[in-house]
């Protein structure tokens, strides 16, 4: 097994608002092996995202990281002065976002964004950099780069803007690669060209890769492991494949069994219920509202995280 | 193809829109977002229509019930050329073609509660309908789409986003339509939530006998759901077939496409196919 890259332990973010405090994000545990991709899979509002953010120490008031550690590369990211931590910052971890052409800044050119980044986190001189940004533009499958460059992210279409995000993202050889959404904006034609991108440029240039996504079909094609997060936590984690025959959590089932299109036209088996309210989650198990299999220790105590069989973690006393 | 049973008929559909340019907006050239369509959806069945976007499957949802004006062609409802009839005969034709939007956040009037959304259609259309049955029905309809009764007296901003599709559908229903254009209903739901919805709609097409027009981008749910598939590309439909066929055996390569760029649960796994 490969050594870890990234640990994230116990990891709790909270949104303090007027009349309620939200906890988005409740005791997060994972870590990301080195050259492995990770799917972060869950629905709107599971915290995948804040989970990101908070690693990142990008969460914004009236959100809070209350506790936890971030162990990145032997430091703990949490407790770093801001200084190293904007150096780690699109240089050591990279991220990347939904929608590409907001993530853009419109006033500037392309060329000029992907070399701000080497201005701020490389030593590379004035030349150098011009031409590590065409090389970069030429990776991730932009035609004609040197002319392109001189492009402003209007002129772009939706996929083009998310391959200048990739390259930007890529341009100081990061350890690790954040994509929250990358493809959910796009067509499915152009999500598989990205997707494609993404797992020729991991072959290539050796980094770990994060990928956030409501998608668990998505996740199964592009995930070396999966975890799959609800209402806060990380219910169930495992690799892959073991992940999708095997899967354990009765909210992971739920999901797998809602997808349509597996086998023709039967009833799908829906979860019951919606998503609990972030500010009023039931006691004990999250999931234990919607859950076919609930009983009634499952309302006294969240459940821990064990181990089933090997590196295959459940939050469930059921299974 | 002119079934018996065709409810709704479209033959050589063009819309375009100008391009317009200058002070004097003047009109430079046309886009020819839905170019040359036919389409015939027997009745009481689903057909589907694929696409990605731009490819101008909304815009023909919108044209077929007379939100956008079609440059030429045809568009029969229950046999009626629905561009030709007076808007009279219109009214009344369009009750029973109904169109429930992509976007429940946008298409729901926030300053509105679920009964005023409701009744809107029902004021217009049967405006001797007393309050008590206009009540009475609006509760029967939210009971159908599985909401609670009570919910009427409540605004949309108080409910999530598979609630407000429901509150759509439901808005849909109350007119007792024989038809409804569905334009992406689940795309912006959960996928739990999508199941919820989707399984509803099979239902209430089973028991009201609807006919549905689905449009969606994702070829799994237009699966499911599905009798026969349209798919649609710039304007044009480019393949059209039984789902059974058209997910087997695609004849055209830009259909294969598609199929292959949907990402697949079963199929994909990548420890099977990397290093």
């Amino acid at each position: 097994m490969a050594e870890e890259l990234l640990r994230i332990d116990d990891l709790h973010t909270s949104f303090f608002l007027e009349d309620s405090v939200v906890r988005a994000v409740e005791g997060v545990t994972f870590s990301v092996r080195r050259g492995e991709a990770l799917g972060l899979v869950g629905e709107s509002g599971c915290g995948k995202s804040v989970t990101a953010l908070s690693m990142l120490r990008l969460v914004q008031e009236p959100g809070r990281v209350l506790r936890g550690r971030v162990t990145f590369s032997g430091r703990d990211l949490l407790t770093l002065p801001e200084s190293a931590m904007r150096r780690v910052r699109g240089g050591e971890i990279a991220m990347i976002f939904q929608e590409p052409k907001a993530a853009l800044n419109p006033v500037f050119t392309i060329e000029f964004q992907i070399q701000e980044m080497l201005r701020v986190h490389t030593a590379l001189s004035k030349a150098d950099r011009r031409r590590r940004t065409v090389e970069l533009l030429d990776k991730v499958g932009i035609a004609e780069p040197a002319q392109r460059m001189k492009d402003y992210p209007h002129q772009l279409s939706g996929g083009q803007a998310q391959r200048v995000m990739t390259a930007m993202a890529l341009s100081c050889r990061p350890k690790l690669l954040v994509a929250d959404e990358p493809t959910t904006a796009l067509d499915v034609t152009v999500q598989a060209r990205i997707m494609r991108l993404f797992r020729q440029l991991q072959e290539e240039i050796e980094f770990a890769f994060v990928l956030i996504t409501h998608d668990i079909a998505l996740c199964a094609q592009a995930a070396d492991r999966i975890a799959v997060m609800y209402a806060g936590v990380i219910v169930e984690i495992a690799a892959t494949r073991e992940l999708i025959r095997n899967p354990l959590h009765p909210y992971t089932r739920g999901l797998l069994d809602s997808l349509p299109g597996r086998t023709a036209r039967r009833e799908l088996r829906s979860i019951p219920g919606t998503v609990p309210d972030p500010a009023a989650k039931p006691p004990g198990c999250f999931f234990s509202s919607r859950c076919p299999l609930a009983e009634a220790r499952c309302r006294d105590e969240l459940p821990e995280m064990r181990e089933i069989a090997p590196d295959h973690w459940v939050r469930c006393v059921r299974v | 193809m002119n079934d018996a049973n065709e409810i709704l008929s479209v033959s050589g559909l063009h819309v375009h829109f100008p391009l317009r340019r200058g002070v004097l907006s003047r009109t430079v050239g046309w886009v020819k977002a839905v170019d040359g369509v036919d389409l015939s959806v027997p009745e009481g069945s689903t057909v589907g229509l694929v696409g990605e976007s731009g490819c101008g499957k909304t815009t023909l949802a919108r044209t077929v019930v007379r939100l956008i004006r079609e440059r030429e062609g045809r568009i029969a409802f229950q046999g009626e050329d629905l561009t030709q009839i007076p808007s009279a005969r219109l009214r009344q034709l369009r009750r029973h073609l109904q169109l429930v939007f992509q976007d429940p956040f946008a298409s729901l009037d926030p300053r509105f509660t679920v009964a005023q959304i409701l009744q809107e259609g029902l004021r217009i259309l049967e405006p001797k309908l007393s309050k008590d049955a206009r009540d009475r029905r609006t509760a029967e309809m939210l009971t159908e789409v599985g909401l609670d009764p009570e919910s009427m007296t409540r605004y949309p901003h108080e409910f999530s986003g598979g609630q407000r599709q429901r509150i759509s559908i439901a808005r849909a229903l109350i007119m007792r339509p024989k038809m409804i254009i569905l334009d992406e209903p689940v795309s912006s739901l959960d996928v739990s939530v999508q199941a919820q919805v989707l399984n509803l709609l099979r239902d209430l097409q089973r028991r009201f006998g609807l006919t549905y027009l689905f449009i969606a981008h994702d070829l799994d749910v237009i699966r499911h759901m599905s009798d026969e598939v349209y798919v649609m590309r710039a304007g044009r439909i480019i393949e059209q077939a039984s789902t059974e066929k058209l997910f087997g055996k695609p004849s055209q390569e830009y259909t294969r496409r598609l199929l292959d760029a949907s990402p697949r649960i079963d199929a994909g796994e990548r420890g099977t196919h990397r290093r």
